[in-house]
């Protein structure tokens, strides 16, 4: 009966990451969306949410010390709960920047640097988390490291839109134009291409975290 | 051999994760002064010296997990191994920055945006850490508050210095005469300097985390962790 609890328990605690992964990856959604619809009322309510993220967060992680302290699990399970404890913080973290690109949001026409792609690059961080989720939920090593490999994509991806924006800058005629609002623009732009590539590496580190559990193989981890 | 006694391995754990922290502050000093002196070595040197802080890292956590399922801590206790646990998280990426630093060191062509105070945001952030740090071994308090004040005007070190090269760069005459590779070679500076002030408004973030979850294993408030 105990025994059974404490099974009940380690897979009710996946399966509380996995929705809060979910969740975690709606809001991503949404506030890629609100970037690049220019919906700034959709990018105040992903700022805006974060609240229930952080409550769950602090939840599950009081579940994970519960579960250490009471039911004293050994290898594969000690590997499980410790694993969910560090990806939780990712987790949220990765909310935190859902937030932070909420904020970013501003209405298209006010738009100065429209070639840039933002949008491709918010889909390839979200599938970057997704898959991180899905290997955790499936025990998957082969798609722990490919969650790796891919992230290597989206850093070069980021880099070079980086780079464009800087060229687009020196050939910049600074004497047409509000030089400020330019500035403001950019800004705004490095601060969301920044953030993406933090959501893939937060990804890689659930990825990291999750071989860890299966295998004990701290290959991905730092 | 008698068994240690929990008390000196939670003392034991606490002295670690301070002696994690000094390593780490040690290495990214180190890598500043790479970088300010453009020293290939020293920034080898950093880099390289990466591993042994992931192995103290992994033993660490592992030291955290084994008080939390084999001592069956409580209250005060669980809440002190709990917050060191996520804090040497903070102090292995830490570590990672600093490695960064080195790679920039690496890069680095010739210095074209003297007006940013790399070094200078670099001690205010480095300093955060080690306060925090101490914070976490004095249980205090009001240190943990005062420094999540601090990453404001970190952070407004950092928009400002990002600002300057960005307007340095846009008012800068480059001109018709300005060939590919000298537009590659500015391209490579300016985006060495934007992730070099990146990392370290990271570094004060990394701070804040420390201070919050001290605040958190301290009085039980996740007023600053979010």
């Amino acid at each position: 009966m105990t025994r059974d609890s404490y099974e009940n328990q380690l897979a009710d605690l996946k399966a509380d990451i996995e929705s809060m992964g979910d969740l975690v990856v709606r809001r991503l959604r949404d506030a890629a969306t609100a970037y690049e619809e220019g919906d700034v009322g959709l990018g105040a309510t992903v700022a805006e949410g974060d609240e229930e993220i952080n409550r769950l967060y602090l939840d599950l992680e009081s579940d994970c010390i519960d579960l250490l302290a009471l039911q004293q699990p050994v290898a594969g399970d000690l590997r499980l709960v410790a694993a969910s404890f560090k990806i939780l913080t990712d987790l949220e973290r990765i909310a935190d920047l859902a937030s932070n690109l909420g904020h970013y949001v501003r209405s298209t026409d006010e738009e100065r640097l429209t070639s840039v792609p933002v949008a491709d690059i918010a889909d390839m961080a979200i599938a970057q988390v997704e898959a991180a989720i899905e290997a955790y939920a499936a025990e998957d090593p082969e798609q722990c490291r490919a969650v790796a490999a891919d992230d290597t994509d989206l850093d070069q991806r980021c880099e070079a839109a980086a780079d464009d924006l800087v060229r687009f800058l020196v050939n910049y005629d600074a004497s047409t134009g509000d030089l400020e609002a330019l500035l403001a623009d950019t800004e705004r732009y490095l601060l969301t291409v920044r953030d993406l590539e933090r959501v893939g590496d937060h990804a890689v580190n659930i990825a990291a975290r999750t071989l860890y559990m299966i295998d004990n193989d701290d290959d991905l981890i730092y | 051999m008698p068994r240690e006694s929990y008390q000196e391995l939670l003392e034991e754990l606490r002295e670690d994760v301070l002696y994690m922290s000094e390593v780490v502050l040690e290495r990214f000093r180190l890598g500043l002064d790479a970088l300010e002196q453009k020293d290939e070595d020293m920034a080898w040197e950093v880099i390289e010296g990466d591993d042994e802080i992931n192995q103290m890292y992994l033993e660490l956590e592992q030291d955290c997990v084994d008080l939390l399922a084999l001592q069956q801590p409580v209250a005060g206790d669980l809440r002190f191994i709990a917050a060191s646990f996520k804090i040497i998280t903070d102090l292995e990426r830490v570590a990672d920055l600093a490695t960064n630093i080195g790679e920039y060191t690496l890069d680095a062509d010739r210095d074209m945006f003297p007006e940013v105070d790399i070094q200078g945001i670099a001690d205010l952030t480095l300093d955060m850490i080690e306060d925090a740090m101490t914070a976490y071994a004095d249980e205090d308090i009001d240190a943990c508050y005062e420094i999540a004040e601090r990453d404001d005007e970190i952070d407004d070190l950092c928009g400002e210095a990002s600002e300057a090269v960005v307007r340095d760069l846009i008012e800068r005459e480059v001109g018709e005469s300005a060939d590919d590779e000298e537009i590659e070679r500015l391209m490579n500076d300016v985006s060495r300097l934007l992730l070099t002030i990146r990392d370290l408004e990271r570094v004060g973030d990394h701070a804040v985390n420390i201070a919050a979850r001290t605040v958190y294993m301290v009085e039980n408030d996740a007023d600053l962790i979010y």
